[in-house]
């Protein structure tokens, strides 16, 4: 008897949508990763902005730390979802450039003591420095509800 | 010989390596112990399926180390996301009732 024949065409659909659940599951917590460093990023930014000396100092360790943090959960990531996988690289493309753009800022544009204007200035840089991330988040959520 | 059923791909149309096509169908790359630990079967059992699978030329299989542990990776191959697309529309043609197109 071939291994197949109590195998319905409508079992085997549903075998299929659980498979791929399971996979898709597994990106949900790409999102959450995706949005931890965002958090992260933007405290990063706003600490280096704003934040008093000794804070800035703090926040140069934790940013470090969570780099670390984010290489080591990617080495440990057991499935890449293929949708994910594509966006991963245009999110990591995109946030670098945001990244250079807050570095830049920061270097030549940024005063040390910086007044209520500069304050609001900061806040949007350390927005979209890390907005790229929060746009990965959000798209691998929203595809996950979907599918 | 019309009913789509006929032309179900022996090869995919098996519990083990239907759940193995749909995960990797779903992934760029899955790693050996998360399929053996969604399907719920034993190394030994995986092995063989996977081998059956890259036999037809279905899967790839990359050996490597996550620091010191060995690892191995499974990805479709384009053939492989081929055939498992015509199945599935094979399956929607019975379960829907719609002539083949």
């Amino acid at each position: 008897m071939p291994e197949h024949d109590d195998l319905s065409a409508e079992a085997a659909l549903r075998e299929v949508d659980r498979a791929q659940g399971a996979v898709r599951k597994s990106s949900r917590r790409g999102a959450r990763f995706y949005l931890g460093m965002w958090l992260g990023v933007t405290g990063y930014w706003l600490a280096t902005l704003l934040g008093p000396a000794t804070v800035k100092n703090y926040a140069i360790l934790a940013i470090g730390a969570l780099t670390v943090a984010g290489f080591i959960y990617i080495s440990r990531q057991r499935v890449y979802d293929r949708r994910h996988y594509r966006l991963s690289f245009s999110v990591t493309a995109a946030f670098v450039g945001t990244t250079v753009i807050g570095a830049l800022y920061n270097m030549f544009l940024h005063p040390q003591e910086p007044g209520p204007l500069w304050a609001v200035a900061g806040v949007l840089v350390a927005l979209i420095a890390s907005a790229p991330l929060l746009y990965g988040a959000v798209r691998i959520f929203r595809s996950t509800d979907d599918r | 010989m019309s009913h789509p059923r006929h032309a179900l791909d022996e090869i995919i149309h098996a519990p083990v390596r239907l759940s193995i096509m749909a995960m990797l169908a779903a992934a760029e790359t899955a790693e050996f112990g998360f399929l053996r630990d969604t399907i719920e079967v034993s190394d030994s059992l995986l092995s063989k399926h996977i081998q059956t699978l890259e036999k037809a030329g279905y899967v790839r299989v990359t050996k490597g180390f996550v620091g010191k542990r060995p690892r191995t990776w499974l990805a479709l191959t384009d053939e492989g996301r081929d055939a498992f697309q015509s199945y599935t529309s094979i399956l929607r043609q019975i379960t829907e009732g719609t002539p083949p197109g």
